[in-house]
């Protein structure tokens, strides 16, 4: 499918590798971090860091989705449906991201009184930022792959 | 609160207007001003048009905007056909 949003051709992804894709950077990132907290040595760092990378590669690869360029391609290169269905992608990546905030907060008030876990330095907070650089920009339309029904062929004729 | 349905209430005959002209999904969309997806969805049932693009739709076919949506179901063309048949 050629772009009609202004950038880069948008590529009408089956529904499937857009969820495959979410799953792999919402699942790769937390995990690889989580990983490379674990004092267990150099490979299970180097193994934390590669999932980190893929779930950033992928991210990367995500923004040429037709998903993606719906929620974040200039509003004016939408048709009514696609401006409704944007709407929709927004809220839900709202509602997504303030739990995921609301439980970040609840998190961090526990840890300060039980003494549990904190990011405590650069390398600590250069991962929550970049995890929180993927989910920001991608939580609209990782939304969209999950909510709406397949989008390619339907120029079948 | 009423949960909306996902399946749309309005029913149409895009699909067989866009057909009986020998048109793509994509020529009608590029003569109404949406995407192809846009007319993919509508024919599915999957969204309703606003009235604006109801009303390009039914200038662009050259019909009244009630042959091409409504509220209750269209009878099937055979059924259309046989009724015609019977009135000659």
């Amino acid at each position: 499918m050629s772009s009609q949003f202004g950038w880069g051709p948008a590529q009408s992804w089956p529904n499937w590798l857009g969820r495959v894709a979410t799953f792999v950077m919402f699942g790769f990132y937390p995990t690889g971090a989580v990983l490379r907290l674990a004092p267990s040595g150099d490979l299970i760092d180097l193994v934390g860091l590669g999932l980190m990378i893929i779930a950033g590669l992928v991210a990367a690869a995500f923004t040429a989705s037709y998903a993606y360029q719906l929620s974040h391609g200039h509003h004016d290169l939408l048709d009514e449906r696609e401006r409704q269905v944007r709407h929709k992608a927004y809220t839900l990546a709202y509602s997504g991201l303030a739990a995921l905030l609301l439980s970040a907060l609840i998190y961090m008030q526990l840890a300060s009184d039980q003494d549990w876990w904190m990011p405590s330095h650069g390398d600590h907070w250069k991962t929550v930022f970049w995890g929180g650089i993927i989910a920001v920009f991608t939580f609209p339309a990782a939304s969209l792959v999950w909510t709406e029904s397949a989008q390619s062929g339907d120029d079948d004729d | 609160m009423r949960k909306r349905q996902e399946k749309s209430e309005v029913h149409n005959r895009v699909s067989v207007l866009r057909v009986a002209h020998g048109l793509s999904r994509q020529d009608l969309a590029t003569a109404v001003g949406v995407t192809f997806q846009t007319i993919g969805y509508l024919e599915r049932g999957e969204y309703s048009p606003s009235i604006e693009l109801a009303l390009r739709l039914a200038t662009f076919f050259n019909v009244p905007v009630e042959q091409i949506f409504s509220l209750t179901p269209f009878p099937p063309l055979s059924e259309t056909l046989r009724a015609a048949q019977k009135g000659e």
